[in-house]
């Protein structure tokens, strides 16, 4: 460091307007325990992260199922539960865990009624819907709900409620979806009352768009690896270029630090004249296809 | 499933730093909300914050919630005002002139600085952080920031007179504002 600078830095630290500043017992006790102990912060930021993606990527389905994409099953041996079984028509891996059974895809590309089979053979009224999705979501489970019920995220699975009490499926992780949330599988309850719908990420075939397309800085997607934290738009040009990638259209950034739960970011997209290469790149969900992005821009850093 | 108690350690070891790096940013009034609000984020994505050297994310998630608080309330930096009151606070009769024009000139020097550059002398003065965690802060890599450096340097001079004299040596510098 300079002279000058070792100067100002000095002046600077004898007239730090925060010197005397302590954080109180009490109220830094109560702030953790409304970090951690609030019940509603994390489901509610966790539901709108989906629920945000959801209106991104969710379109009518208008692909044609033909030809059949070769996808290798992804069937991991958990160390702590019984052995694993396939399901009848082998779409479906089970294992006994205690009063819960995990459950985790064999056969990605099989027909929705093999799955429907298998789960009907361990007597559990599951429905399982395929989505052709971008690379980092292919053989993970990505979303569950359950029809006319109440389901909630929690740090640890999911929370159907209804009026009669709360049924709870666990989340199985091993996955990396970037910032997306997607689970290996999951671990539904022997006695589950509650019909669950349970959505899985599948290879998509050629020619066929994406119906959920995950974070495009994940493993094995057109931006893997970059950190665009506060790059600019000619930045992100420039790398999507240099990997033949495309912008398939640019979205406002919300205005707040969090977005309120009714920003919807389809409303909200930007002439691509109208954004300017100094601008930043706030956030990018992955396009249509494997070699598109969507950028949330703003002229503002993140 | 997140690490509570690693969390909660992090917490009771950081809080303090970020609850001072907001003080500094936006004052007394919403400090604590910002410091706050910044360990909230890093809850939710505590998968994402680095375990070993949690602060320079602290800060920048500070940093970035303290923008949005200037830019929202369409308001100036408090900055401006925290060091305004220290030197009226300090700056009584036991101080000598020269040394608090000398202050005043450096103030202003730095207010003069874009937010980035600042933001970067800032972070290495009050946040005690060396020139690779204060560019991660701001968004910049390590080359970049030291280029900054050289240019913050080049225009210190400038404001400041000749190189050859320390700024804490100046003369008082009538008729520039302060901040």
């Amino acid at each position: 460091m300079t002279n000058d600078l070792k100067q100002l830095t000095s002046l600077l630290q004898a007239h730090d307007p925060a010197s005397h500043v302590c954080a109180d017992p009490i109220a830094l006790s109560a702030t953790l325990d409304d970090i951690i102990g609030n019940p509603t912060r994390t489901p509610q930021t966790a539901k709108r992260h989906w629920s945000r993606r959801q209106l991104l990527t969710l379109i009518p389905v208008t692909a044609v199922l033909a030809g059949a994409a070769v996808v290798l099953p992804i069937v991991m041996r958990p160390s702590d539960v019984g052995p694993i079984t396939l399901g009848p028509a082998k779409a479906l891996a089970f294992a006994k865990n205690g009063d819960y059974i995990d459950i985790r895809i064999a056969d990605p590309d099989a027909d929705p009624r093999r799955y429907r089979e298998d789960f009907a053979s361990h007597g559990l009224n599951v429905d399982l819907q395929m989505e052709p999705s971008s690379p980092s979501l292919v053989g993970t489970m990505i979303s569950i709900s359950s029809p006319g019920k109440e389901t909630n995220y929690r740090t640890d699975g999911f929370e159907i409620k209804d009026e009669h009490g709360s049924e709870w499926v666990k989340r199985i992780e091993g996955t990396d979806c970037g910032n997306m949330w997607c689970m290996a599988g999951v671990s539904i309850p022997v006695n589950l009352r509650s019909p669950v719908e349970i959505i899985f990420g599948r290879a998509a075939r050629p020619g066929e768009r994406y119906e959920i397309a995950g974070d495009p800085t994940a493993h094995g997607e057109i931006l893997e690896g970059v950190d665009l934290e506060n790059q600019t738009v000619a930045e992100v040009k420039r790398i999507l270029q240099q990997r033949n990638g495309t912008i398939e259209s640019y979205l406002e950034a919300p205005p707040e630090p969090f977005p309120s739960a009714g920003w919807d970011y389809t409303e909200h997209v930007l002439q691509p004249i109208s954004v300017l290469d100094s601008w930043y790149v706030h956030e990018a969900f992955g396009g249509h296809n494997k070699k598109s992005v969507r950028l949330v821009v703003a002229s503002w850093p993140r | 499933m997140r690490d509570e108690a690693g969390f909660t350690s992090m917490f009771q070891k950081h809080y303090e730093s970020v609850l001072r790096y907001a003080w500094r940013r936006v004052g007394p009034a919403d400090a604590a909300d910002v410091a706050a609000e910044t360990f909230k984020v890093a809850w939710e994505k505590y998968d994402r914050v680095p375990q070993d050297q949690p602060l320079p994310w602290l800060y920048t998630t500070a940093r970035n919630l303290t923008l949005n608080l200037i830019r929202r309330d369409n308001r100036r930096d408090a900055l401006a005002d925290l060091l305004v009151e220290d030197l009226t606070r300090h700056g009584t009769e036991e101080d000598h002139a020269a040394t608090i024009a000398a202050r005043q000139a450096a103030f202003a020097a730095l207010s003069t600085l874009s937010d980035g550059d600042r933001e970067l002398i800032l972070l290495m003065s009050w946040e005690g952080l060396d020139l690779r965690q204060a560019a991660e802060v701001v968004g910049c890599s390590r080359s970049t920031a030291a280029m900054r450096l050289h240019r913050i340097r080049g225009r210190l001079r400038h404001l400041l007179g000749e190189e050859s004299q320390p700024i804490t040596d100046r003369q008082p510098s009538f008729g520039r504002s302060v901040i």
